[in-house]
């Protein structure tokens, strides 16, 4: 039976999932049709067909914006690997502040995600810095807006990438029967590369003292000695075995799932960032 | 050497239908047209697609009409086929003719 009214759902995303929203006149003919006797199925399958062209038009139009992403987030591992030296190097010197928790957690949370948006912003630069004295092109606001927005992209995607595999203990989260080591968490399976420890495989063991240890690559950290909620983070121990140093042209030929996820996230953000940088006109062009 | 590009198999459907509805060639009755002659469901978004190709090109160019409350307030947008596009249109049946013609084979297949 069909109602007079078509389904809200594909209605929004034809209103609102379409750069500058689809032909108005499409969507009238669309409601047209529905109200002359076509299906619920008919509608929606109408309405993703709209959305898969407007899609597929949208990256046309952007196929400068899609090679360029592709090539500077083949370039992420590399620059991660550099800034996790440049960190470990910090904490080494001590020149890293040790905060209480929760301050802690954010500064770490802070350093880890500072390099990655760095590359996010520098490759925005080399992209735009072309088109500087293009006035038609290049608006001071837009790109600022955009900014501002890879920047909440990144932070999304990156934070769902670090703490969702928590979630999921069997994937490799380092777990000793009481929930995730969450203290470990935003340094360890993402942020840092693999050289140095990120996407490793985590292996949990206990030592003499019956402290649970955590090994990842060349680190490892132990449980700290019992105190009462918010748990102190792990102890990172400094006397574990280092591994031959690794370079980041390694790092940027590494295969493997995490390295391949990380391209994708710095990808997609980069993508996004670009893509909003760009004229309203220039997106909406068929 | 000229600049000349043919039509594509759905766009010169398209076109056709365009001609033949005349000043009422809208999406609904378009994709309606295509649908009884392919005798398959056809996606009203890749005819506007298709539309929107060709008007870039100048080879259609729409109006629209006023908007009306069955369509939930959104108005029709009529398209005509413009003397480029029935330009276009000759000159692509004229090639697909003298193609076929030189079919031979297929000719004495058929048979």
């Amino acid at each position: 039976m069909n109602s007079d009214h078509p389904p809200s759902i594909p209605t929004w995303l034809l209103e609102h999932c379409t750069s500058g929203g689809s032909d108005p006149s499409l969507r009238g003919d669309l409601i047209e049709e529905f109200r002359s006797g076509r299906s619920a199925a008919w509608y929606w399958r109408q309405a993703l067909a709209v959305l898969a062209i407007g899609c597929l038009r949208d990256l046309r139009n952007h196929r400068r914006e899609l090679v360029f992403g592709a090539f500077w987030s083949m370039l992420a591992p590399g620059w991660l690997f550099l800034a996790g030296v440049v960190t470990q190097r910090a904490a080494n010197a001590g020149h890293i502040w040790q905060l209480p928790w929760p301050w802690s957690a954010l500064y770490s949370s802070a350093l880890s995600f500072a390099p990655g948006l760095l590359f996010v912003w520098a490759g925005m630069l080399v992209y735009l810095l072309p088109q500087w004295g293009s006035h038609k092109r290049f608006r001071i606001l837009r790109v600022g807006r955009s900014v501002v927005l890879s920047a909440l992209v990144f932070l999304v995607i990156a934070s769902g990438l670090v703490w969702v595999p928590l979630l999921f203990p069997s994937a490799g989260s380092a777990v000793d029967g009481r929930g995730p080591a969450l203290s470990i968490a935003p340094t360890a399976p993402f942020i840092v590369p693999k050289n140095l420890g990120g996407g490793s495989q985590v292996t949990v063991t206990h030592n003499q003292q019956g402290k649970v240890v955590v090994h990842i690559a060349n680190r490892v950290y132990v449980e700290p000695p019992d105190s009462p909620w918010p748990k102190q983070p792990f102890q990172l121990d400094r006397n574990a075995p280092a591994h031959p140093p690794a370079t980041p042209l390694a790092a940027i030929e590494e295969q493997g799932a995490w390295p391949l996820l990380t391209r994708l996230t710095f990808f997609l953000c980069l993508l996004f960032a670009l893509w909003k940088s760009q004229p309203e006109s220039r997106r909406q062009r068929a | 050497m000229a600049d000349r590009s043919y039509l594509g198999e759905f766009e010169l459907m398209i076109l056709l239908a365009v001609l033949q509805l005349g000043e009422e060639a809208y999406g609904v009755p378009i994709a309606r047209i295509l649908e009884a002659h392919r005798g398959r469901d056809v996606s009203i978004g890749s005819v506007y697609a298709a539309l929107e190709r060709m008007a870039s090109k100048g080879l259609v160019s729409s109006s629209l009409g006023d908007p009306t409350p069955e369509r939930g307030g959104k108005a029709k947008r009529y398209f005509q086929v413009t003397d480029a596009g029935l330009r276009q249109v000759h000159e692509t049946r004229k090639v697909l003719t003298s193609l076929w013609q030189q079919l031979p084979a297929l000719k004495r297949r058929c048979a």
